[in-house]
């Protein structure tokens, strides 16, 4: 807790005014702030209730543990990619922690079913790597493939599972209650985010031609199009989306798993607050113009 | 080309590849041959027959070389994050390059009528908006919705396309010639191939258990989880495998625009060849753990 401290303790009045102000240094500490809010939230991944958790995380909670620390991870490649101003690649690092945030708030909210059920539709690929390598496939007689082969092997006993073990999913389409992630997007934030958020910010994963045309090719219709290498620059307040919602699941977490100490609710109110206040700062100007 | 020549002389003078004596240098070697396969693709994206095109390139091939221009920069950003000794960020990375590298092949085999689909599959969202418009929304009526509006309007006129103009692609649910992504590398690749190099690549982008397990996860002696925070490290097999799919467009590419096929052809041939070479190398010496510690000459 006393690391956590430490970070906050820099945030005074002053410290909060030239974050916000329109000074030239201003966009650094806004990232600055931004990696505090990663190292924050993998300290909280660290924690526990010692009389709860003794040693570790049971398998009920390790799979929304897994998806808080990768979420803090993705939030430190955000971070990364921003200095680097390489909007094209922020694109997809965004999506991949939204989806990790959502998905562990989805689980957080849901029974010991559903999660076992989330942890079932992970093994879609390895079960047809299983199928080709008993049809004789010669990828799995070479090493890799051997290596490969005993991995999953190896999951699969740890969890008591067998090639049997997975009708209802591959039922589902190996979706996590046979949900599309939008359904599982709205039923944690509601309606009208999901496109915004979300569902434009796929093509930067797919390389659409709209995607490909803003961030590879310079030039138009009329003179021709040409590549383009010149990184484009990013606009810092888009982290301020994703914030938001990398923050969510960490309150229900605390909860869950009594992490009781009052102090960590207010250290995620605080980041909360900051984080609408740069919001504010990035993006009203666009609506208010 | 010369540049691309004075690339690839330091392989056959420095004889990189008779120097492989441990994984070591197998590791530093798959880094600088990444690093130069990027900048050879990056160059041969650059590179232009002026008779045919004295401006820039039109409809027809703009989307197959932003798709490779795509890749090369992918895979320059693949070697950052391998420099920097980090798998997990590599991996974000790895599928969107191998998904733009089979989508571009299957684009400079199919031909036009292929891209001229591709390219309107992507305005799925632009026709989202001008619903939204129709339907009222107020986000409209902000100066930030009238943006969104005008370039909406203005990405379908550039290309002389109205709202009507998508049944073909509403029809076939916005999927390239109707196909999944599964169908196109099968028809690019190898079906095999699709789950241990796309399937499970997906993950890296998808939230997954397993993935949590070989990445953000200690499993203790007890049985329980704990976080796991550093990052996982890389070797010369998060980087050559990605070679394979990167180049094949380009050597369609170089067919189709007829750029110096007699140079740049043997060097793409070149580069297949040592990522071979390198990769079996590592294979011969490398017996080491999976990520949950197993060999693969430990006893069934």
């Amino acid at each position: 807790m006393k690391e956590i401290e430490a970070i906050v303790a820099k945030y005074d009045r002053e410290y909060r005014t030239r974050l916000l102000a329109s000074a030239p240094d201003a966009d650094r500490l806004a990232l600055a702030f931004y990696r505090d809010v990663a190292e924050i939230l993998k300290l909280l991944t660290r924690m526990k209730n010692v009389e709860r958790n003794p040693t570790g995380f049971s398998i009920d909670d390790a799979p929304i543990l897994g998806l808080l620390v990768r979420t803090w991870k993705l939030l430190t490649l955000v971070v990364w990619i921003y200095e680097e101003d390489s909007a094209e690649y922020a694109a997809v690092a965004e999506r991949a922690l939204v989806e990790a945030a959502v998905m562990a708030t989805y689980l957080l909210r849901s029974d010991r079913a559903t999660i076992e059920d989330y942890r079932r539709c992970s093994y879609g690929s390895r079960l047809k790597i299983l199928e080709q390598a008993a049809s004789g496939a010669v990828y799995y007689r070479s090493k890799p493939g051997r290596r490969l082969l005993r991995s999953i092997k190896k999951k699969l006993a740890s969890e008591g599972f067998d090639e049997t073990s997975f009708g209802a999913q591959a039922a589902n389409g190996w979706r996590p209650g046979g949900k599309t992630f939008r359904q599982i997007f709205e039923e944690v934030l509601g309606h009208g985010l999901y496109a915004s958020v979300y569902g434009t910010a796929s093509e930067s994963i797919h390389g659409s031609w709209q995607d490909v045309r803003g961030y590879s090719l310079a030039g138009d219709t009329a003179c021709g199009f040409v590549p383009l290498y010149e990184p484009l620059r990013v606009n810092i307040g888009n982290a301020s989306k994703i914030v938001l919602l990398a923050t969510l699941p960490f309150r229900d977490w605390a909860e869950r798993v009594r992490l009781d100490d009052p102090y960590i609710r207010q250290v995620l109110d605080f980041i909360d607050k900051l984080n609408v206040m740069l919001f504010d700062k990035y993006w009203k100007p666009l609506f208010d113009s | 080309m010369q540049e691309i020549d004075r690339i690839w002389l330091k392989y056959e003078e420095g004889r990189l590849l008779d120097r492989l004596e441990s994984l070591g240098d197998i590791n530093d070697l798959a880094l600088t041959f990444g690093w130069d396969v990027s900048q050879t693709l990056a160059l041969i994206t650059l590179t232009r027959d002026p008779g045919r095109y004295s401006s820039g390139f039109g409809l027809s091939d703009a989307p197959v070389v932003g798709l490779l221009t795509r890749v090369a920069k992918l895979l320059r950003l693949v070697c950052s994050f391998y420099e920097l000794g980090n798998a997990e960020y590599l991996s974000v990375f790895s599928r969107p390059l191998v998904e733009s590298a089979v989508v571009a092949t299957y684009l400079l085999r199919k031909g036009d009528e292929a891209v001229q689909d591709f390219r309107r599959c992507s305005h799925k969202d632009t026709l989202r908006i001008l619903r939204e418009h129709e339907g009222g929304s107020a986000f409209f009526d902000t100066p930030a919705g009238q943006r969104v509006l005008r370039s909406a309007r203005a990405d379908l006129a550039v290309e002389g396309l109205s709202k009507d103009s998508f049944a073909r692609q509403k029809r076939n649910r916005w999927r390239l010639q109707g196909k999944s992504m599964f169908a196109i590398f099968a028809e690019v690749a190898s079906a095999d191939e699709y789950p241990f190099v796309y399937g499970m690549m997906s993950e890296s982008l998808h939230s997954s258990w397993n993935e949590s397990m070989d990445w953000c996860l200690r499993r203790n002696d007890d049985g329980t989880f704990s976080a796991y925070s550093p990052f996982v490290g890389v070797d010369a097999r998060t980087i050559l495998p990605l070679v394979r799919y990167a180049a094949p467009p380009y050597a369609l590419w170089i067919d189709k625009c007829r750029l110096q096929e007699d140079t740049l052809r043997p060097t793409l041939d070149r580069i297949q060849d040592y990522a071979r070479i390198i990769y079996v190398r590592f294979d011969e010496l490398y017996d080491g753990p999976t990520a949950n510690g197993t060999r693969a000459s430990d006893p069934d």
